[in-house]
């Protein structure tokens, strides 16, 4: 229950700081840092099914509110490619692999497909892949210092 | 079923049920992530901006100097402002005219631009919310020109969208004899889009540079707000004629807007 209630806890921090980050981080030529979907992935790496389908389905809500996409336009690719990585286990190469492929089914769920779309997609791949390293440096130290299965 | 598993699963639970209100409520994470942002600004306007300052030093004293000047002079007109708006209200009266109501405008603070990782959509969230008086629909402005208008509202946030959103439509003319007028619909940063001319092809053409400002018509955005400078005709395939405008605003770089509200 203790270790379960950290979780939880931790899974809250990690989304709201996650949110805040990707908010509030520079674009780069018009591209972000995708720091939720990274998270989401980083925790489909090692966690249970329903624990890291409700994180990635969440991180997807906190990435479509705060971008003011359409509903479910992020929490649904957040999940398929929690879901991916979970199979997999590549996490952090995942990152760049898959934020490419998340601004073209923005585009579409959005109706942004212009041309600046090609230049984005050229960007995001190093963009994506700088985040994960980040971001995975970071959670790997925050997991170790929470510690759950030590607190049982 | 063991306590413990019992526990977990009720965390599961909340957990679940959780995701779903931040599905169904998009409100609820942009308040979660309102203390960042709120704190991040308020670093900067109180922390960064100091530091900077000191290291401006002389300059920074002398800027203090004219802006103060320039407070005092802002003072006197609104004096004068004052006085015009009530013998305004004097008149109407006499007039048996409609009288128009208060209104304010309300200075905000610039904590994001929406877009999220993409940049799939443009916008801005500012820092007041329905509980500082904004209303969706307000109109948002800075001294330049029109900014755009406020589409959705938390009680500590709004969402912006500029002018620059197809969905944000405003009914302008263009300086002159004010013959010419067009619905601005959508652009980008560097040149917004004057539609459904009326005038222009009855060799009413504007000159270059004139000054475009919202008509009043269609009662969203109050008249005389300065939209932008006329560029040129533009006619296409289909011998559809648009007008091109460049935005008084610079959208990409604004720190904070002000909000009109009823007062």
């Amino acid at each position: 229950m203790r270790n379960s209630l950290l979780q939880l806890v931790f899974g809250l921090l990690l989304l709201v700081l996650g949110a805040g980050a990707e908010d509030l981080l520079p674009r780069v030529f018009g591209v972000g840092f995708p720091v939720l979907l990274v998270l989401a992935q980083l925790v489909a790496r090692r966690g249970a099914p329903v624990a890291f389908s409700v994180f990635a389905i969440a991180a997807g809500a906190m990435a479509d509110a705060l971008g003011a996409l359409p509903p479910a336009a992020s929490a649904s690719f957040f999940l398929a490619s929690a879901w991916l990585v979970n199979r997999l286990g590549f996490a952090r190469a995942a990152a760049a692999l898959t934020y490419p492929v998340y601004l073209v089914w923005l585009a579409v769920w959005t109706g942004a497909c212009d041309g600046g779309i090609f230049a984005r997609l050229l960007v995001s791949v190093p963009v994506g892949f700088a985040t994960a390293g980040v971001v995975g440096v970071v959670y790997a130290w925050a997991e170790r210092r929470a510690a759950f299965d030590e607190v049982g | 079923m063991k306590p413990r598993a019992t526990g977990s699963v009720i965390v599961g639970v909340c957990a679940a049920v959780g995701a779903l209100v931040l599905v169904a409520c998009p409100a609820v994470a942009v308040e979660a992530v309102y203390p960042v942002e709120h704190a991040k600004r308020a670093f900067v306007t109180r922390v960064w901006s100091r530091v900077k300052g000191f290291f401006r030093g002389s300059s920074a004293a002398a800027e203090n100097v004219r802006l103060r000047r320039e407070v005092d002079a802002l003072a006197i007109l609104r004096g004068d402002v004052e006085r015009l708006e009530a013998e305004n209200a004097r008149l109407r009266r006499g007039l048996s005219l409609v009288e128009k109501a208060p209104e304010t405008w309300l200075a905000a603070g610039v904590l994001a631009r929406v877009g999220g990782a993409t940049g799939a959509c443009d916008g801005l969230r500012v820092d007041r919310g329905s509980l500082a008086g904004v209303a969706k629909g307000a109109v948002v402005a800075v001294p330049e020109g029109l900014v755009g208008r406020v589409v959705s509202v938390t009680p500590h946030t709004s969402l912006v969208a500029p002018l620059t959103d197809p969905a944000v439509k405003a009914h302008c003319r263009v300086e002159g004899d004010g013959r010419v007028r067009g619905i601005l619909s959508g652009g980008t940063e560097d040149a917004l889009v004057l539609r459904s001319l009326q005038g222009s092809l009855s060799g009413a053409s504007p000159v270059a540079r004139a000054r475009v400002f919202t008509s009043g018509l269609g009662g969203v955005f109050p008249p005389g707000l300065v939209i932008g400078t006329w560029i040129q005709l533009n006619t296409n395939a289909n011998s559809v004629v648009t007008g091109e405008v460049l935005p008084a605003v610079e959208f990409s770089t604004l720190e904070e807007v002000f909000i009109r509200r009823a007062k």
